[in-house]
């Protein structure tokens, strides 16, 4: 059954001001912006007529119906499909089905997400108290199976380097001659009693197997009958309690005490451990020494008849051969050891690698719910624990990104109209249809013998702008495209087209690149798809128009020969009306200038705020009439080196110039301040005297308030257009005023000298400045600033549309380990930055990470621990210990306790300095109470039509 | 301005065959075979309900003049004007035309012989009524006295004799980013009010009838290729519609069955010729090239396969295609690009996809 087509109507004002909004966020500014009067009573006539809510009004009815009115391109159509995306994803989220669909369960959206967080905090817990059973199953596995395992390793642990002993130690008769021998003995001696005492009480043990079926009536003893025995026959002065051996044999190998020994290898295995704890009771050696599976069964002194019961076909058919008996004595028994600890540890890592991935899965469910709709307090905890790392000072570039947003403004630059005048004043030019008036006065004046003479009109003066892009953040070409609205406000025409490295490609915003990546046709504030313009399509059809060249000239200048590249020279003579604005100051000037203006042919002026007076001067007068020709003139006259100090002569030593440049005419940036070198923006530092330099001149270039809004700017490693004015506009000065307001001439100055800075224009920070640049700051304008950069992650959830998404390098270590140099890559490489939905899974996977590592560390060191406790831990209850056996036992008990003591403090201290942050698992539970006390079952849908 | 009016393109049924449309006067087979989807079929609505221009833009080949004709053709009206802006256009061009030059010499010509010029030497008989003019006059009809004298007078009225009713047309404005700016500023009181003076005449504004029936108003058609940015307060006045490029196969036969039948060709599906292009111009479409080509090239492109002279010959499939190259690519660097192309190419799998 197909869903029904959803049937709502939206309210027209909602849509439009959400419209407006977006325009505003796509760099539309101003009039530009806002949706006139008529076209908002054109949408009314168009949907009254249409009637959305009778026939269902879903998204692509809105826009077949109003982007013909509204949106007169396609990034506007963007714009309207993005406002409609706004108004309508809160309605599709009360979609019960959708909702259903995506998280697989039932029940509205709200009590929903809050359930699986809850389930999701409920799988976190859950995996820590798994870890915890994994690591203490692991401990008892090993308490349990120590002793098997010890002992299926003991004869390689205790293996004695001589396999076969040697012949006098075989000939050692029955008896206790070697047990007691009190004599400092060395390590062979010691081996020789060893097996002395080992043969003694395996010939014991089996001559008392071979009585069992006369004594006992049955094929073999019990562990009990033959602690019994071994005692009897013990030497004297041994400790021959058959009691405490029954014990030890029952402690060393897991064999029941009363259950008899099996007509086997198993059993004869058992008879053999059984001897060898016998031998090691009896004979005091440590248990290291003593290997009961280093003597041969054929070396056993046995009487004839007995030998002769041992080698009933019963024990043949079990392997009693003496050979194969010894050699399969070590097998079945230490195999078992050896599978079956792995048989129980194995499910219980499986068990536990299940429980951490249902764990993992959990938390992507958290981290899709907050991506969806991120509680506020959550945000909150975040965010004052990150606020709290940023306040401890860690450098932003040490964490991870995360996205932040900047407030949108309208940064409009208030420009005089009367400034603009001149600027707009139409041109004459001839046209085709005839003057009447004149030209019959003209045939009377030449008694009938002149030509017609044809109307003249004014035509509109139009712009064509080429700015040079030097990064996607150059501020210097983000502040020429903002002073360039004024003249579009105002009503004269520019058309701005950026460029790279070459002014003959020009960078043409075809549209947005992701949906994540807003687009912005006029400013290109962001990375969005871009296609190539050929210069020479634009001259064979706007060449008309007055061109405006903005850059300082580095790309076009040959500086070998220092001339402009004749290409370059070439593709700019299609425009008789042509002009050069650069934003090296005026005081910089000087043959690069010079070489500029020969070569062009063009009048070079200011790119900044004086760019009006410059451009009025050279205001395009009759052919002939060029101004910049006077002073290239002058500097042709002038001879070789003293060429460019003629044509600065004639530029700025003339009494026009020195009216219309003011006090710009001794302005002077400097060397080090050039973008002309590319050390200043690489990452390697300079020279520390070279650095002490450029202190200076950024002392002299920006004044305190410059300096103050530079270093805050360095609290953030990017440096953006939006977020630098959102910082000056947000910073203010001793006065009480903000260091940068749009249209405040002072602002505006600093902006100008801020944008021209190498970095700036580069859009980042060479790692070595930026630490010196904040470090200038004094202290409390470093808080302010780095304040200022945390609040810029507190709005900018995914919901706030009104905000522009920036990425931003968070201190808090965890996630997303990026290093720098690869986000910019990635950014470079076309990739839409970060969606909180990708940095919360990131997040959570990079804390799963973590936290599956500290519980690892946690279960290793608790296996450790038991691991040492059960080889320092004395073998076996003994009548007597020496104290130094239980030395490692209790360092090890007394570093258990100190860790734990360790533990609580730590925890006591967490508990008393965080007290006031509330777990976020209980937020959400008071959250969801509260949600479902407050909830209404049957909200009513909204009723947005108007 | 009736809620009717909203509808009235799209409740139209397709335009039949035997459709008649003239083009300034002369017989036009063009408009036939279009495809307009949703959205062009609601701006068409939107621009004849708000009684505005409708702008259209789009990539060269899209059908944006094409549109005009169809337009003309659904609605059921006889008569299309169409005027191709250039360089040199004035916006008075778009209205009329006045041969002062002729006049001149007419009178300089009378003055020597002693003759009388030619329509006793009156302005009139030198104006020649263009596109949006002429839309205007016929869209008011010689209903008022002056109105009718006013074109009593001029001979040259589009070389036709002028309406005995009030009728309506579609009158398209090609390529105006072609024209400089001005003339769209020139544009915008004419475009809304339908009415335009001839100084020439020493008339009061042309014509003082009292206003125009929804019926009879003509739908302007202005197309762009977006090469130049036009004057806000122009847009401001449109209506706008984008055509984007289908980008599916069944869009693509949709297109070319349409086209084959208002050819007059055979009615039903394509021939194998026609899908192997169809797989291959999506696959070029594909290619990124500098300037991919559209829904004219594919035309034309299927012309050429279809009188290449081969077919159910034995050519194999991509020598025929590769003949399409001066078809379907316009840049050199694209040209380069064509032997790999039609190299790549997989015949039946982009389709198909």
């Amino acid at each position: 059954m197909t869903a029904a087509p959803e049937i709502r109507a939206i309210a027209l004002e909602s849509l439009l001001e959400a419209y407006e909004r977006v325009r505003g966020l796509r760099g539309y500014s101003g009039a530009g912006r806002r949706v006139t009067i008529d076209q908002r009573l054109d949408c009314g006539r168009v949907l009254a007529a249409v009637r959305p809510g009778a026939e269902g009004a879903d998204k692509a009815f809105y826009l077949r119906y109003l982007t013909p009115i509204l949106a007169e391109t396609r990034q506007a159509r963007a714009a309207l499909e993005q406002a409609l995306d706004e108004l309508l994803r809160p309605v599709a989220k009360e979609s019960g089905d959708d909702q259903g669909k995506k998280t697989g369960g039932g029940g509205s959206g709200g009590p929903r997400s809050w359930r699986e967080k809850v389930v999701g905090l409920a799988d976190g817990l859950g995996r820590r108290l798994g870890v915890l059973a994994v690591a203490a199953l692991l401990v008892a596995g090993l308490a349990w199976l120590g002793p098997s395992v010890r002992s299926a390793f003991d004869h390689w642990i205790n293996r004695a380097p001589v396999r076969d002993p040697p012949p006098a130690a075989r000939q050692v008769p029955d008896g206790a001659d070697g047990v007691a021998d009190p004599r400092p003995a060395g390590a062979a001696d010691i081996r020789q009693r060893s097996q002395a005492i080992v043969r003694h009480t395996l010939s014991v043990a089996l001559l008392a197997t071979a009585r069992a079926p006369e004594n006992h009536g049955r094929a073999s003893l019990t562990p009990r009958e033959h602690a019994a025995y071994q005692a009897a026959s013990a030497p004297p002065g041994a400790a021959a309690d058959a009691g405490v051996l029954a014990a030890a044999m029952a402690a060393d190998w897991p064999h029941h005490i009363d259950r008899p020994m099996g007509v086997n290898a198993e059993g004869l295995a058992t008879l053999r451990r059984h001897a060898g704890v016998a031998a090691r009771v009896l004979s005091g050696l440590p248990a290291m020494t003593i290997d009961p599976f280093a003597v041969g069964i054929d070396d056993v002194p046995l009487p004839a008849a007995a030998a002769e019961a041992l080698a009933r076909p019963e024990w043949r058919a079990a392997g009693g051969d003496a050979e194969p008996l010894a050699a399969a004595a070590p097998g079945g028994p230490q195999l078992a050891a050896l599978v079956l600890p792995a048989a129980l540890v194995l499910p219980a890592v499986v068990v536990g690698c299940v429980f951490l991935a249902g764990a993992r899965r959990g938390r992507r469910r958290i981290a899709a719910a907050f991506a969806a709709d991120p509680p506020p307090e959550v945000a909150a905890a975040l965010r004052r624990e990150a606020e709290e790392a940023f306040r401890r000072g860690a450098g932003p570039d040490a964490g991870e990104p995360r996205s932040a947003a900047v407030p949108f403004r309208d940064w409009e630059v208030v420009v005089p109209r009367r400034q603009l005048g001149p600027l707009a004043r139409p041109r004459s030019e001839p046209t085709r249809r005839l003057d009447e008036r004149r030209s019959v006065a003209a045939v009377l004046a030449s008694e009938g013998c002149a030509p017609p003479l044809f109307r003249r009109r004014r035509r509109l003066t139009s712009y064509l702008v080429l700015v040079r892009r030097m990064s996607e953040n150059d501020h210097e070409r983000h502040r020429v495209r903002r002073f360039l609205d004024a003249f579009r406000r105002v009503g004269i025409p520019v058309q701005v087209y950026d460029y790279a490295t070459d002014p003959r490609r020009l960078i043409v915003y075809a549209g947005r690149r992701s949906e994540n990546q807003p687009w912005n046709e006029e400013s290109g504030e962001t990375s969005a798809e871009t296609r190539s313009l050929r210069l020479e399509d634009l001259a064979h059809r706007q060449a008309a128009e007055r061109l405006i060249l903005v850059t300082d000239g580095l790309e076009l200048v040959d500086p070998l020969r220092m001339q402009v590249r004749p290409a370059m020279a070439e593709a700019f003579r299609s425009w008789p009306e042509r002009m050069l604005l650069t934003p090296t100051p005026p005081g910089d000037w000087g043959e690069h200038e010079m070489v500029l203006a020969r070569d062009l042919d063009c009048a070079v002026g200011r790119s900044t705020a004086g760019a009006l007076d410059d451009i009025a001067w050279a205001a395009w007068r009759e052919a002939g009439e060029m101004p910049h020709r006077d002073a290239l003139k002058a500097a042709a006259a002038a001879r070789g080196g003293e060429a460019a100090d003629a044509w600065l002569r004639a530029t700025l030593g003339t009494a026009e110039a020195e009216t219309r440049l003011g006090a710009d005419r001794e302005l002077w940036r400097g060397r080090l301040l050039n973008f002309a070198d590319p050390t200043i923006v690489a990452d390697l530092p300079p020279p520390p005297a070279a650095v002490g330099e450029l202190a200076v001149a950024l002392t002299r270039w920006l004044d305190q308030d410059g300096l103050d809004w530079h270093g805050a700017l360095a609290a953030y490693p990017d440096i953006r257009p939006d977020l630098t004015l959102h910082v000056g506009a947000s910073l203010r000065n001793g006065a009480g005023k903000p260091l940068f307001t749009p249209g405040d001439p002072a602002g505006e100055k600093r902006l100008e000298r801020l944008a021209s800075l190498p970095w700036f224009r580069a859009g980042r920070w060479p790692e070595w400045l930026r630490p010196i640049a904040f470090g200038a700051l004094l202290p409390a304008r470093q808080v302010e600033a780095r304040r200022l950069v945390s609040r810029l992650f507190a709005a900018g959830g995914p919901g706030a549309a009104d905000w522009r998404r920036i990425e931003a390098w968070w201190p808090r270590v965890g996630a997303l380990r990026v290093p720098r140099d690869a986000v910019s890559v990635e950014l470079i490489g076309g990739q839409p930055p970060e969606p909180l939905q990708r940095l919360l899974e990131a997040a959570a996977a990079a804390e799963w990470r973590r936290t599956a590592l500290r519980q690892a560390g946690v279960v290793a060191a608790l296996a450790a621990w038991g691991l040492a406790f059960y080889v320092l831990a004395p073998g076996g209850p003994g009548p007597e210990r020496h104290a130094g056996e239980w030395q490692g036992t209790l360092v090890l008990l007394l570093g258990a306790l100190v860790g734990l003591a360790g533990w609580g403090l730590r925890r006591l201290w967490r508990a008393a300095t965080e007290a006031d942050r509330r777990s976020i698992g209980r937020l959400l539970r008071e959250r969801r109470t509260e949600a479902r006390a407050t909830a209404a079952p049957d909200a009513p849908a909204r009723d947005l039509r108007k | 301005m009736a809620n009717d009016d909203f509808r009235r393109f799209s409740s139209r049924p397709e335009p039949g065959l035997d459709s008649e449309l003239y083009e300034n006067r002369a017989l036009s087979n063009r408009g036939r075979g279009y495809v307009a989807d949703e959205s062009l079929a609601a701006a068409v609505d939107v621009a004849i309900g708000l009684r505005r221009p409708l702008l259209v833009s789009g990539d060269p080949g899209s059908g944006k003049t094409e549109l005009g004709y169809y337009v003309a053709r659904r609605l059921g009206l006889r008569h299309l004007h169409y005027h191709v802006c250039k360089s040199g256009t004035e916006a008075v061009d778009l209205f009329y035309s006045y041969d002062s030059v002729r006049r001149f010499r007419d009178a300089q010509l009378a003055s020597v012989q002693g003759l009388t010029p030619p329509g006793d030497g009156k302005a009139s008989g030198y104006i020649r009524y263009e596109a949006l003019g002429r839309a205007i006059l016929e869209a008011y009809g010689p209903r008022t006295p002056e109105l009718a004298a006013y074109i009593g007078g001029v001979p040259q009225y589009a070389g036709g004799a002028f309406p005995a009713a009030a009728c309506g047309s579609v009158v398209v404005i090609d390529e105006i980013d072609k024209a400089s700016r001005d003339v769209c500023n020139d544009l915008l009181r004419e475009l809304e009010d339908l009415r335009f003076t001839v100084p020439e005449l020493q008339t009061p504004e042309l014509p003082s009838a009292p206003g125009i029936a929804a019926a009879d108003r003509p739908l302007v058609v202005v197309t762009t290729n977006s090469e130049t940015q036009l004057p806000d307060a122009f847009l401001r006045r449109c209506v706008y519609v984008h055509i984007d490029f289908p980008e599916d196969a069944e869009a693509l036969r949709r297109i070319l069955r349409s086209k084959v039948a208002a050819e007059g060709g055979r009615p039903g599906g394509l021939v194998q010729d026609e899908e192997d292009l169809i797989a291959f111009f999506l696959h070029i479409r594909r290619s990124k090239l500098e300037k991919p080509p559209g829904v004219a090239e594919l035309l034309d492109a299927r012309r050429t396969l279809l009188n290449d002279g081969t077919q159910g010959g034995r050519t194999p499939l991509q020598e025929r295609l590769r003949r399409l190259g001066p078809a379907l690519i316009k840049l050199r660097i694209d040209r380069d690009r064509w032997p790999s192309l039609v190299a790549t190419h997989q015949p039946g799998k982009t389709a198909a996809a």
